[in-house]
């Protein structure tokens, strides 16, 4: 187990390099001088020269990133062009924000969908599993940044009951999260749906009913938690989702998040905030997909001995080709 | 089986028109524009008949009650730095908030363009490029302290040095500056310009004392954190990527105008409909910055009240007259004159609210203002136009390209069309800014739309013909000059005379008339929505918001 925990770090690495090395290529290619930048349009070409000189812009594209790389690695995510702050002291309380929209909306979306997947699959071919199906649908094909303004509109410009933009009390938390929470219900219920209806056909299911068990005690207690396995699977999966969906809506919500601070960057041409909110954030997204794999193996025994016998035949291998 | 489908059809439908119904607010309130349009739009066109030809901008009369309350003012983005002029930054939304905060020497009426005593009672001009200012001095400073001279002459220093790369710093002659006693000062410029006194009026060139950024802690501390400044609002926090939040400065020297709100909070949402939206729900009273192109739909909407104003800046298509362009050539600029359709490019560009302009100068700055055209002569004559291209030698057609950032697509579409009607291609370049910025200035276009503030006869008046500016910071313009054309700018800039000054323009707009350098478009528009019973919009520089002269109905 630790073998693999120390594997999936190491893999760390080669995304975080590409991903960076990616992002870094694209503010070569792009063009636009960051030196006139910082300085502004009225600073003289000499002035600009000596910036270009100061930030090392005329170096080779490849020494830049091997400084940039060792920088990171330091903990320097670089320093905005525009304010003349590091890029992550910048990010660091924007994460924060970020972390809270998506759990919240994780939970949310996790929540209902899990929710509405249980009734689909009890009411199965009924009129109420084609309802839900119309209802997750409909939330997965509509535009976040749609269904944001259509909840500005109900909840703060006609009940007054949350804030339009901005979140100075945790009232404002609740429209970001509801709004990239309810994209993701669709795919909750659907797999909740699925591996109930198996769970639900399974023999030890039908000996529970011969046994005599009501129900509920058969649907929540023996069929939910078996069938919980991929919907605990895709929860892993789909916070990268709400990362991503959570960068539009913190500029529609007007959220100090790391997306609306990787938005305003992209548009100013910041390319230290941009490398360095996205370098951030695949740290973050490599890292919880780390944790939520090792949860499964913790979660699903099955995998654990999937995990150690896999090795345990790698080594027997390895031991009959020394002998 | 089929009831089922039914069921699941009907709660389809359901779905799609709870969402529509959802969203209905903008198609009621597009309804409403014809319906109900005209008492609302009645607001802002009696307010359109002013002396100043503003809609709804600088007519309401002065507040001078004080209360308790909180006005939530929403931008689109938030600075990088509040004090601009300390770090050499003039970003819009910094000079809106920095305005709260520090005082200028004098400030300017603008509905007339008149100079007025600010923190200087009285000025006057020791000779061409020396002005002489008295000091108020019942003005304290952030931390108490009296104004003094020292303090003008110590922000001078931080224009010239902070901001030397900028119009803030550019032209002063801060070895020209001298404090003559602890109230009078004395003002030196390093070029002839009598209307220098109204830049003055821009807040970038704010009074801070040393003692303040000194306390606040230098100041590239003092930028961000700007506890200085005599304005009528003190800084109290930034909550970064959130809000700014002002405070009412109880010892401002003026109590009769000390501002209606206790406290001022400034958000930041990119999002125009967010930002509206924010307004009609109460959580703010004013959206800055809303598209213009969006302004008859919150005009119609009932749930607000809505400024749209112009602000002394009309936009110009310039053409690129470099050598070896096309539009060098004169016959080719006047056929494309000929060939557009102003009166239908001013209903795109103010969305309705202006008509074409027919001088270089916007009639809301009447003091400058020359009608260089006739209605008739702006009238489209495509058979003329045609005429000219087969004698500028392009009977079959041509192709030009035009830059702009996204929000000129609209009008370049029109360009478009009308161009293709006489055989030329036009291609338009939808750039970002930084794009945008490098593109112009090195002249990597043929077309260009670019407007110029023209409320007062600053150093930069028409910069895009002067030689020295041509090849260097200029956005767009013709990129090309002729010596008479620098000098008589020059001497315009320069007169003392207003009336003569006047008539120096007429004769330089009609140079560029009879050449074509440009074809003046119409007057840029910036629009505001308010809560319903929100009063007192001012503008400063260029229209950007006055966030404290507003007050409640």
């Amino acid at each position: 187990m630790v073998k693999y925990i120390i594997k999936r770090l190491l893999l760390l690495i080669p995304i975080l390099l590409g991903v960076s090395a990616i992002i870094f290529a694209l503010k070569t290619v792009t063009p636009g001088d960051p030196a006139r930048q910082i300085l502004g349009n009225d600073a003289t070409e000499e002035q600009v020269e000596a910036k270009r000189q100061e930030l090392g812009l005329n170096d080779p594209v490849i020494v830049q990133y091997v400084r940039y790389i060792a920088g990171v690695v330091h903990g320097d995510f670089g320093t905005s062009y525009r304010t003349g702050e590091p890029v992550l002291s910048e990010i660091a309380p924007r994460l924060l924000t970020s972390a809270k929209i998506t759990l919240g909306a994780v939970a949310i979306g996790a929540f209902l969908g899990i929710l509405l997947g249980i009734l689909s699959a009890l009411k199965k071919y009924t009129w109420v599993d084609s309802v839900v199906l119309v209802i997750s649908m409909f939330f997965q094909s509509v535009p976040e940044f749609v269904v944001a303004l259509v909840l500005i509109m109900i909840f703060a410009v006609k009940l007054h009951v949350l804030p339009a933009t901005g979140i100075d009390t945790p009232l404002g938390y609740i429209m970001p999260m509801l709004c990239v929470g309810l994209s993701s219900v669709a795919g909750y219920t659907r797999i909740t749906r699925s591996s109930m209806l198996e769970v639900l056909g399974e023999d030890y299911i039908r000996t529970a009913r011969a046994k005599g068990q009501t129900e509920n005690n058969i649907t929540y207690h023996h069929a939910l938690r078996n069938a919980m396995i991929p919907v605990a699977q895709s929860v892993g999966t789909s916070l990268g989702n709400s990362i991503g969906g959570g960068m539009v809506l913190e500029t529609v919500f007007g959220v100090p998040g790391v997306g609306k601070y990787i938005v305003d960057s992209i548009t100013q041409r910041n390319y230290p905030s941009v490398l360095g909110g996205a370098l951030i954030i695949a740290i973050a997204l490599t890292v919880i997909n780390l944790i939520v794999d090792i949860s499964f193996v913790m979660i699903d025994p099955r995998l654990k001995t999937t995990i150690i016998s896999g090795s345990a035949r790698k080594k027997a291998k390895k031991a009959q080709a020394a002998a | 089986m089929k009831g089922k489908k039914l069921i699941a059809l009907l709660s389809a439908g359901l779905m799609v028109l709870s969402m529509a119904g959802c969203g209905s607010t903008a198609s009621t309130a597009s309804t409403a524009a014809s319906a109900s349009g005209s008492a609302a739009a009645s607001t802002t066109a009696s307010a359109s008949t002013t002396a100043s030809g503003a809609y709804g901008a600088n007519v309401d009369p002065e507040n001078t009650k004080k209360t308790d309350e909180t006005i939530t003012i929403g931008l689109a983005s938030e600075p990088s730095a509040i004090w601009g002029a300390a770090v050499g930054k003039t970003e819009n939304e910094g000079q809106i908030i920095q305005n709260c905060l520090m005082d200028t020497l004098v400030t300017t009426d603008r509905t007339t363009g008149e100079v007025k005593a600010n923190l200087a009672t009285a000025w006057e001009w020791v000779d061409d490029t020396h002005c002489k200012f008295t000091l108020r001095d019942d003005v304290t400073m952030n931390n108490g302290d009296k104004l003094t001279s020292a303090d003008v002459i110590y922000s001078i220093g931080v224009w010239t040095s902070a901001s030397a790369n900028t119009d803030t710093g550019r032209y002063i002659d801060a070895a020209g500056c001298t404090a003559d006693d602890d109230k009078t000062v004395t003002i030196g410029f390093n070029t002839k310009a009598p209307d220098l006194l109204s830049m003055l009026a821009w807040s970038n060139f704010g009074i801070a004392s040393e003692a303040d950024v000194t306390a606040a802690g230098g100041l590239e501390a003092a930028a961000k954190n700007p506890l200085i400044g005599s304005g009528k609002y003190k800084f109290k926090e930034w909550k970064s990527g959130q809000s700014i939040t002002l405070e009412r400065n109880d010892n401002y020297w003026n109590k009769d105008y000390a501002g209606y709100y206790k406290t001022i909070v400034f958000t930041f949402t990119n999002d125009a409909a967010a930002r509206a939206m924010a307004v009609q729900s109460g959580d703010a009273q004013i959206a800055y910055d809303m598209p213009v192109s969006q302004g008859a739909t919150y005009v119609a909407n009932t749930e607000v009240k809505t400024f749209i104003y112009s602000f002394g800046q009309n936009a110009h298509l310039w053409y690129n007259m470099k050598d070896g362009k096309t539009t060098s050539n004169q016959k080719v600029r006047e056929a494309i004159d000929k060939a557009i359709d102003f009166d239908a490019l001013a209903q795109v560009g103010t969305a309705g609210y202006g008509k074409a302009a027919l001088g270089y100068f916007t009639e809301d700055t009447t003091k400058y203002y020359n009608q260089t055209y006739t209605a008739e002569e702006r009238a489209v004559d495509v058979e003329g136009a045609k005429k000219l291209l087969e004698e500028a030698g392009y009977a079959n057609g041509l192709e030009l390209t035009c830059i702009g950032l996204q929000d000129t697509t609209p009008m370049y579409t029109v360009i478009q069309e009308n161009l293709r009607a006489i055989g030329v291609t036009l291609t338009i370049n939808t750039l970002d800014t930084p794009q945008f910025v490098q593109d112009s200035n090195s002249g990597n276009y043929d077309l260009i739309i670019v407007g110029e503030l023209t409320d007062a006869r600053y150093p930069t008046l028409m910069c895009f013909m002067r030689q020295a500016n041509i090849d260097t910071f200029v956005i767009g313009g013709p990129k090309a000059t002729t010596p008479e054309l620098d000098n008589a700018i020059g001497a315009a800039i320069e007169e003392k005379d207003e009336t003569a000054a006047k008539k120096d323009l007429g004769d330089i707009e009609k140079t560029m008339k009879d050449s074509m350098i440009e074809s003046n478009l119409y007057p840029e528009m910036h629009t505001v929505v308010g809560a319903k019973d929100i009063m007192g919009l001012k503008t400063i520089e260029r229209g950007f918001l006055d966030a404290t002269s507003f007050y409640k109905a």
